[in-house]
């Protein structure tokens, strides 16, 4: 009987009919693809992606404090923390940079900052035209700040 | 005008060619060197086969690994410990969170280190879980190799239900960096359970669907079928490791011999097969997926509660709420992310289980916050040396049917 089946099995292409069922149940349910750049998937909270720096609570100046703690904890050395006396013998952030082309989006940074100052938002599309946009400075970093949260709190439908 | 019957020299100089003066018989029986790769899209990135040739038959292949050299073990002296866990996702950059995980155990068991039973559990959950989406990768790309296009289609859709899981938990969906020396770095979100739960429900059935697709398929068993053989003694001899091993019927698994992990706490059969060629290495991934999935529902079933990072203070990261109100907690913080405290001195090899065989770190500690020298035993480059064992003397076609089967990913090859 066994053997029978088989035989007829393989007479009559049972597999390959199987399949080809398969291939065409497919084809007729929804499709799972999306077409990117038009439909958008909604991203995960807490997905890895552009950073941004949080302002104090003033709201005038930069998080930061300057304790270059991200730097030293950055693994393919993508931050530069640069600090100087101010005015009042007060630390200054004179200058925070982020090369987007060396970081590796392992988020140590912001697990490692003592004063929640960098963050990252879930935005992953970072392509440009020119190395100069991806070299994040300090009033970037700010400016995209208010720009992610602005969003969030607005609501812009995004 | 060599003696061999043809020259190709000669028409340079307008001679007539005498390939037509060669007997069919004589250019069946001349040797030809070909390379295969580095850029060839079977090799699943840049493995450069030279391939002697005897007509259509294989009388010789040297595989010739090193275009991704990168340098990591090298790289990984100058980076503390803790700064390591990223670069582990480069290794293997399919299967990110077993590698993650190799690294940790290996130094936990360095120094000791012991680790809350929750994290344990969801380190299980999220390695079982990227195993599947390495298995699915695997499948696809063997089966795309050896002519069936379409269940690739199938198996990135399933991956990609996968990659969704992982990117609710870790915040990426590849490169994780997720775990952490003594725990985790973070617990996962509410709701992820309930969609790990679903995920495992609908698995099973789609993995039905493979099976539907190739599994009795007359061209793929021809393809696959005595292809590739290795005997159990010989695999052994070659150090092959993981599945390929378990296809010649060796019942070596690091997740039953070497627990790490929570691996024994539950309870997991491990699929083996006896032929131990092409197509008896494609049963056992497939079962092993089944077991996958088999430890992901125990996984969620048994989560316990509790801390997701090491009650140890010395190697435990404190959390952002402590650093922010506590001012040791706070110092402590610097002293882990700027160097790392001091390791114990000492060797150490620890050996897990990652998707394509035994993935081992031996580290060795001179007692600072960087390894002193680390080497990585991965387990592509070893199944890569015996390819010329699996291959020689089948035909052209079978190399590619090879490469599929040993499972390698070049990252982690030439690291």
């Amino acid at each position: 009987m066994n053997k029978l089946t088989k035989a007829l099995r393989m007479v009559f292409m049972i597999e390959i009919v199987e399949g080809m069922t398969l291939t065409l149940k497919t084809m007729l349910k929804p499709a799972v693809t999306r077409q990117y750049p038009t439909f958008k998937r909604k991203s995960f909270a807490g997905s890895r992606g552009l950073h941004y720096m949080d302002r104090d609570d003033s709201g005038m100046k930069e998080r930061c404090i300057g304790c270059g703690l991200c730097e030293a904890v950055c693994p393919a050395k993508a931050i530069t923390v640069v600090t100087e006396k101010g005015p009042n013998q007060e630390k200054v952030v004179s200058a925070y940079e982020l090369d987007l082309l060396r970081c590796v989006f392992c988020g140590f940074c912001v697990d490692a900052c003592p004063v929640n100052a960098i963050k990252m938002t879930p935005n992953f599309e970072l392509a440009c035209y020119s190395r100069r946009d991806v070299f994040l400075t300090k009033d970037r970093l700010v400016a995209e700040g208010d720009k992610y949260l602005g969003k969030k709190k607005g609501g812009a439908g995004k | 005008m060599t003696d061999d019957g043809y020259s190709l020299t000669s028409s340079i100089y307008g001679e007539k060619m005498s390939l037509t003066n060669a007997t069919e018989k004589e250019i069946v029986q001349k040797e030809m060197t070909i390379n295969m790769g580095p850029q060839h899209p079977a090799t699943h990135g840049v493995l450069r086969l030279v391939v002697d040739l005897q007509g259509e038959t294989v009388v010789g292949i040297d595989p010739r690994p090193g275009y991704l050299h990168r340098g990591i073990e090298k790289w990984m002296e100058s980076r503390t410990y803790h700064q390591i866990i990223p670069i582990t996702d480069r290794l293997e950059y399919i299967t990110c969170m077993n590698n993650n995980l190799g690294w940790v155990v290996a130094v936990e068991k360095l120094a000791g280190i012991v680790v809350p039973e929750r994290a344990q559990f969801i380190r299980m959950l999220m390695a079982e879980l990227t195993r599947l989406s390495g298995h699915l990768v695997w499948l696809g790309t063997h089966a795309l190799d050896i002519g069936a296009m379409t269940v690739c289609m199938y198996t990135l859709r399933e991956r990609e239900l996968i990659l969704d899981l992982t990117e609710t938990v870790t915040g990426a969906r590849q490169t994780v960096s997720y775990v952490r020396i003594g725990g985790l770095r973070n617990d996962v979100p509410r709701d992820f359970l309930d969609k790990c739960r679903e995920f495992t429900e609908i698995f099973p059935k789609k993995l039905e669907d493979y099976d539907t697709l190739i599994r009795q398929n007359r061209i793929w068993l021809k393809r696959t079928k005595g292809i590739g053989k290795f005997s159990a003694e010989d695999a052994i001899n070659y150090g092959l490791t993981g599945a390929t091993l378990r296809g010649s019927g060796v019942n070596y698994d690091l997740r039953k011999v070497e627990p790490y992990a929570a691996y024994d706490k539950v309870e997991f059969d491990v699929p083996l097969g006896t032929e131990g060629d092409v197509y008896a290495r494609y049963i056992v991934r497939i079962n092993e997926m089944r077991q996958s999935v088999r430890i992901i529902k125990q996984c969620l079933d048994m989560l316990p509660e509790g801390p997701i990072m090491t009650a140890d203070p010395r190697y435990a990261v404190p959390d952002k709420a402590t650093v922010m109100t506590n001012m040791e907690a706070l110092a402590h913080q610097f002293v882990l992310m700027s160097k790392w405290v001091n390791m114990p001195k000492g060797e150490v090899y620890v050996a897990t289980e990652a998707p394509k065989g035994e993935l081992g770190f031996f580290i060795v500690s001179d007692g600072s916050g960087r390894p002193y020298r680390v080497k990585i035993r991965a387990p592509s480059f070893v199944h890569v040396g015996a390819l010329p064992k699996m291959v020689t003397g089948h035909m052209v076609s079978d190399v590619i049917a090879c490469i599929g089967t040993i499972d390698i990913v070049l990252g982690e090859c030439d690291r």
